[in-house]
């Protein structure tokens, strides 16, 4: 019989159906159910039992054939009414994840392993009149995918000042792995904003393996692992984890020698306050030796991925969204790494 | 692909309205009755208006209690005299002078069509009747009901104007003022002792305002400048001056209705596979808010007619939503 796991987040609905270690299919639809707009025709629970019999049966199931179906979600977990539910919560969930750091990011909000931060969008944008109605409507319309640079990066803003309240134990012993609505995988998405907003929540001294998991695969499957299910899966290449990169994060001036896998080598030297950025491609690897001020002096095999290797040397008393000109370095920076590719 | 379903226009059969009196009077129905809008429930001696008079208002004469008359001065605010719009009295409450009408007579009409259902006190009447209800997902201020005045979408310039018109027989109605509502229209509205308003679209600052001052306003469409979509515009136009309810906390404005609607087997899908021909709603600028036709249906995104002799644009997902 199959299992079913279901993310209920701010934004959307994710599912995982799983047949058997080899054979599963993952659900990403990015509308949530509103109140204000469906009550007149359906309550809550209908909605997601609605959305997951359709693609139950898209799949030659039902709901009623599972076995068990664990469902988590945030702010809190919606009640399916069915019997054969069982709710995660979703501190549980990624707590579950061993093997990676998980940050799942929303429009305005972020969740890690036992701190959450969260603030409504449209109180922080009073520069413009046409972003606050923007944000505005996004607290009718929460599944709106926020369309241009603008009002991105100032939602961006947001999240990363928010989450300087919260000291994230930021660990650089295993991979950082973002999900969510935030980095979703949908058409037109500008993925170097995506890149900056990574750069930018890493706000202490180390070294870190970055991806993200577009399609929150490996949170749902963390949903049934917490419910006991072994989901034991090998990601698809059609859902699978993207490699970011790696981002040394020095606070200082620093300098570095990196050298490629194939014995080139080059010396760095990053000022205080400075971005680095160079490519290197996923799968690739290089090694560094770092020196800086507040870092000391390490050596590591860093992996490539879609944005390469970053160091990062500001002193992170404020956040890159903030400063407009950094900001447009950065971005200009980032962007060339990814078209190198 | 999949998306879901918003219908701005529902129909609900054995609605439950209840409908009382101001104060206890006599009650001119019975159970099982069969009633029609303008059949007469109840009377009863009440105070029809009452007005809460600016906090930097002197009355001019001593005391903290007065009777007044109809055209007579009663004070100053800002200046400027203030004369009594209708004979009352004028007491504090609240650290804030009001100004209060005699009783006079009150019938409690029915505005809905159908049948009294149960008689729930000396002063309330419970009615079983059919609606229709149009969404209004921005909603503040409680619930109200009100006959229904609509504007016929007046641009900013003239709907000062508009209300100016209905300044003498605003008090106890509900205004559909256009396409966009902004501060100063409402601040006018509560002034002229409008129930409430209800708009397209409107700006945040008039919504802060509605929301703070507790004002009944329904938004249908959202925040900024978006133009009331036509599918509610002429269901509004088709029932201006009937009694209609504004349901803040189920966020419907619900128009009562002759006769029961024809029930239909099956319940309607709230998610639906999108497909060409569909009607969607557009949340992506710069078509933020029309309503347009699907032309076709890609893998992330689909193309919408949104004007007829142009181009079709392209909205991703989750951009959008079908529209019944």
């Amino acid at each position: 019989m199959p299992t079913l796991a279901v993310y209920v987040g701010v934004s959307g609905i994710d599912a995982l159906l799983r047949f058997s270690a080899e054979k599963y299919e993952v659900l990403n639809f990015p509308y949530p159910y509103i109140p204000t707009l469906f009550s007149n025709q359906t309550n809550e629970s209908s909605f997601y039992l609605n959305l997951l019999e359709m693609f139950c049966l898209q799949n030659k199931t039902t709901l009623e054939d599972c076995d068990v179906i664990y469902v988590s979600g945030f702010v809190s977990i919606p009640n399916l009414g069915l019997k054969n539910t069982a709710p995660i919560s979703l501190n549980d969930a990624l707590g579950n994840i061993e093997n990676h750091f998980p940050v799942l990011v929303n429009n305005y909000s972020l969740v890690t392993k036992s701190v959450f931060s969260s603030r409504v969008g449209s109180r922080f944008m009073m520069d413009e009149k046409e972003e606050v109605d923007l944000h505005a409507n996004i607290s009718i319309y929460p599944q709106i995918n926020l369309p241009d640079i603008h009002a991105r990066i100032n939602a961006d803003k947001v999240v990363s000042e928010s989450s300087r309240d919260l000291d994230v134990k930021w660990s650089d012993k295993t991979p950082i792995l973002f999900m969510g609505p935030r980095f979703l995988d949908l058409p037109h998405e500008r993925k170097e904003l995506d890149y900056l907003l990574m750069v930018d929540l890493i706000d202490r001294v180390g070294i870190y393996d970055i991806q993200v998991d577009r399609y929150n695969s490996l949170l749902l499957s963390s949903i049934l692992g917490s419910g006991g299910i072994t989901a034991n899966m090998d990601v698809s290449e059609e859902y699978g984890i993207e490699e970011v990169g790696t981002l040394v994060v020095t606070k200082g001036n620093t300098e570095c020698l990196i050298e490629s896998d194939i014995g080139t080598g080059q010396v760095v030297e990053v000022k205080k306050n400075e971005i680095f950025s160079m490519p290197l491609q996923t799968g690739a690897t290089a090694r560094v030796m770092i020196k800086g001020h507040l870092f000391g002096t390490k050596e590591k095999v860093v992996k490539g991925g879609s944005l390469g290797l970053v160091i990062d040397a500001r002193d992170r008393e404020g956040s890159l969204f903030s400063d407009i000109k950094r900001f447009d370095k950065a971005l200009k920076l980032v962007k060339e790494s990814i078209s190198s590719f | 692909m999949y998306a879901p379903v918003i219908r701005k226009i529902t129909r609900s059969n054995k609605v439950l309205v209840e409908r009382a009196l101001p104060e206890d009077g006599k009650l001119l129905v019975k159970e099982k009755e069969v009633i029609q809008p303008f059949d007469k429930l109840g009377t009863c001696k009440a105070v029809r208006s009452e007005i809460v008079l600016p906090q930097d208002f002197k009355p001019s004469f001593k005391g903290k209690i007065a009777k007044t008359i109809e055209g007579v001065k009663i004070g100053k605010s800002k200046g400027k005299k203030v004369v009594a719009p209708f004979s009352g009295s004028l007491f504090v409450k609240n650290n804030q002078w009001v100004l209060r009408g005699q009783k006079s007579e009150f019938t409690l009409l029915s505005g809905v069509w159908g049948i009294v259902e149960k008689i729930l006190s000396s002063r309330s009447v419970l009615i079983r009747s059919q609606m229709k209800d149009v969404l209004t997902p921005i909603a503040t201020g409680g619930s109200c009901e009100g006959e229904l005045v609509v504007f016929p979408n007046p641009s900013i310039l003239l709907l000062d104007s508009f209300l100016e018109k209905f300044t003498k027989d605003a008090y106890g109605k509900i205004f559909y003022v256009g396409y966009n509502v902004g501060l100063n229209v409402l601040k006018k509205a509560k002034k002229l002792g409008a129930r409430g308003i209800l708009s397209g679209s409107v700006t945040k600052e008039a919504y802060t305002y509605a929301k703070k001052e507790k004002f009944s306003l329904g938004v249908f469409e959202g925040f900024g400048k978006i133009d009331t979509s036509s599918q509610v515009f002429n269901e509004l136009k088709a029932v201006s001056n009937r009694f209609v309810f504004f349901d803040q906390e189920d966020c419907r404005l619900r128009i009562p209705v002759p006769k029961e609607f024809k029930t239909t087997s099956g319940t309607k899908s709230v998610i639906k596979v999108v497909r060409k021909g569909y009607w969607v709603q557009i949340f992506q600028v710069p078509h933020f808010g029309a309503i347009g036709e699907v032309d076709s249906v890609g893998e992330g995104s689909i193309l919408v007619k949104v004007s007829s002799g142009k181009k079709p644009v392209e909205v991703s997902l989750p951009n959008f939503f079908i529209v019944e």
